[in-house]
């Protein structure tokens, strides 16, 4: 168990004059379920790329079981972005071969396993597929691995039921006591229920870290009728 | 076999489990002494947060209903008169929110009960069953506590 | 973790570059039968001939245009767009990305280059001309005039050799320090990478303009008695010269590309 395996302080975010994240405070234990909850734009992306490093903050730091993002942390963090980052040439299975080569976490049983279970072939090249396949077969690398920290930036965004409920079925499944899921999504319904925390970000400040269960408790309503009220368009 | 888990909007999700819980062990779906799935499994099961699930069971246990023995996981309690004690209580409150809307009808208690009676022995899926196994002996013990609370 | 890099590297630059390759050499073959047929020549006035040699050409500059962007692509869709969601959360240090980049452009410029001759090579020569590469009476004699005048000459092809490496990397790590400064620019990235290249470009000339002013102004000069005599190890002297200067180059443009991607990352 780690107290502190993600700690964002003060942590801001600047594009141009722009402010995407304006001095964030937030800190995650392991062994956790969290949701990261806020409309398009309120920085949840910007928030999941400073983690991993692909953005460096105007302000404020990002740490990872106690270290900057770097070498180290990309070891222990298994990061779903929402772009698609597949070579052309490759086969779905060079892709899976490109993973277990380079984290030595990569479980290529279960990643085989998880294609089977979706129905996708292997041998397809990653240039023919569909764009909800695409995003499966992201999410499949991503999940095969054990890692301590999983990102994964809107899931469910663009995917069939089916779909949604396999991905959070295995979200469930593969949940262990070491490691955190930290989910950003703006369909809340859909999650709420496999959340432990939800964080809500707004505009670029976080409003509300709490448990699921304390919101519902003190609000005497689900996170997803309070989320609709503190975003209502 | 079972029920399905259902999720409201309204209250605390681990509320809903722990209640959820009792249920399958007051109709026997989890027996007294009997090892019960893992968090892990319920989990999955009813598609929530291992962590919610396992706080549920916390509150089980802090109840009795449910013990954790180092060896054999964690087991529904052998005290068959706290199952039926609880049981009890569950009918109970049922009977009273079935009372309580007879009422808005018109209803009055007797007249309620003598109509349920009715009910039952026109009702297709009690067809066949004599009234012995309509209310079992420790069943009939526990409601008569329950409508003294009436 | 390097060698795992270059081998996607290879894997990915190379599933386009071979087939390409083959084609040229193809091509290339076909223009070399077709001109050796005398009737097909003057058929037309010369029409399909002409139509022939235009084809070459354009696969000809094709293949230098593919090679070049390869080199370019490579960097800035394979790092700096959404492939470099993965790329840089592998846990890899910086330089080995880089590195891994560079080897694979140099081999493709080689391999580029190599493709090229060949292809020129059946375009041109005769097949007594390949027999007389393998008479060595002439070459024997060439060989010893170069020793007699030039006894270091050896060293001096592979200082050209040496030298054509470092520019050839400075001008890869020219384009990659561009497009690492150009992912800075929040909108607009590959306009700023084109304006900075040009900058970079103008801002060490006129660098290296003023170091050699300053050294002319401090009659920084060989004596003439100095060097006569010593003509072959001044010309050393100078290749080593240039390789210094052009290596300084690339270090500049090597380290501002790592300091960009391991600092100042901004992917969009």
């Amino acid at each position: 168990m780690n107290e502190k395996l993600l700690v964002c302080s003060s942590l801001t975010k600047l594009f141009g004059t722009k402010q995407a994240l304006t001095g964030v405070d937030l800190t995650l234990g392991s062994g956790k379920i969290v949701g990261l909850l806020g409309p398009n734009g309120s920085g949840k992306t910007t928030l999941l790329k400073l983690v991993n490093g692909l953005l460096q903050p105007t302000g404020g730091s990002v740490m990872v079981d106690g270290r900057q993002p770097g070498v180290y942390t990309h070891n222990i963090v298994s990061y779903l972005p929402d772009k698609m980052f597949l070579n052309d040439w490759m086969k779905v299975i060079d892709l899976i071969r490109f993973f277990d080569d380079f984290y030595s976490d990569f479980d290529f049983p279960k990643a085989m396993e998880m294609l089977q279970s979706l129905g996708l072939s292997s041998t397809e090249r990653l240039k023919t597929l569909s764009k909800g396949t695409k995003e499966k077969v992201q999410l499949i690398v991503t999940m095969a691995r054990k890692a301590k920290l999983y990102l994964l930036d809107e899931p469910i965004g663009g995917v069939d039921p089916a779909a949604r409920d396999y991905i959070l079925n295995t979200i469930l499944t593969n949940y262990s006591e070491d490691s955190t899921v930290l989910i950003s999504t703006h369909l809340i319904a859909d999650i709420e229920r496999v959340l432990d925390e939800v964080v809500f970000l707004k505009n670029g400040e976080l409003t509300l870290h709490d448990t699921v269960d304390n919101i519902r408790e003190q609000e005497g309503k689900s996170v997803d009728q309070l989320f609709r009220e503190v975003f209502a368009c | 076999m079972g029920t399905e888990w259902k999720i409201t909007n309204d209250r605390p999700i681990y509320l809903q489990l722990t209640e959820q819980i009792v249920q399958r062990i007051v109709s026997g779906q989890y027996p007294p002494a009997s090892k019960l799935p893992s968090v892990r499994e319920l989990a999955v099961e009813a598609g929530v947060n291992p962590n919610t699930m396992q706080r549920a069971f916390a509150e089980l246990e802090r109840e009795g209903l449910v013990t954790t023995n180092r060896t054999a996981g964690r087991i529904v309690t052998e005290d068959v008169a706290m199952i039926e004690n609880i049981r009890g209580q569950l009918a109970a409150q049922k009977i009273e929110e079935f009372l309580e809307g007879m009422e808005l009808l018109g209803f009055t208690g007797f007249q309620a009960a003598k109509l349920l009676t009715q009910y039952a022995k026109l009702h297709p899926a009690l067809e066949g069953q004599t009234e012995e196994q309509l209310l079992p002996a420790s069943g009939e013990a526990s409601l008569a506590k329950g409508e003294g609370a009436l | 973790m390097l060698r795992k890099l270059l081998k996607y590297e290879f894997k990915s630059v190379f599933y386009l570059m071979l087939p390409l390759y083959l084609v040229f050499v193809v091509v290339s073959a076909a223009c070399r039968l077709f001109m050796n047929v005398d009737f097909l020549q003057d058929m037309f006035n010369g029409l399909p001939f002409f139509f022939v040699n235009m084809v070459y050409f354009g696969l000809f500059v094709a293949m230098m245009v593919i090679s070049l962007l390869m080199v370019v692509q490579r960097f800035y869709k394979g790092l700096l767009s959404e492939e470099g969601y993965l790329m840089f959360t592998l846990p890899v240090r910086t330089w080995q990305l880089i590195l891994s980049k560079g080897i694979v452009a140099t081999v493709t410029v080689i391999a580029s280059g190599v493709v090229t001759l060949l292809s020129l090579f059946i375009l041109t020569m005769n097949l007594g001309d390949i027999w007389s590469m393998f008479t060595f009476d002439q070459d024997v004699i060439v060989f010893s005039r170069l020793f007699e005048m030039f006894p270091t000459w050896p060293l001096f092809a592979l200082e050209f050799v040496l030298l054509m490496f470092v520019y050839l990397w400075k001008h890869i790590a020219h384009a990659y320090s561009a497009m690492a400064f150009g992912q800075l620019a929040n909108k607009n990235r590959v306009i700023l990478s084109f304006v900075v290249y040009g900058a970079q470009w103008l801002g060490i000339s006129f660098f290296w303009l003023m170091v050699v002013s300053v050294m002319n102004k401090l009659h920084f000069q060989v004596p003439h008695r100095l060097s006569h005599g010593h003509e072959e190890f001044f010309m050393h002297f100078g290749m080593w010269m240039l390789m210094v200067w052009q290596g300084l180059e690339l270090a500049f443009y090597y380290l501002t590309t790592h300091w960009i991607l391991s600092r100042h990352l901004n992917l969009e």
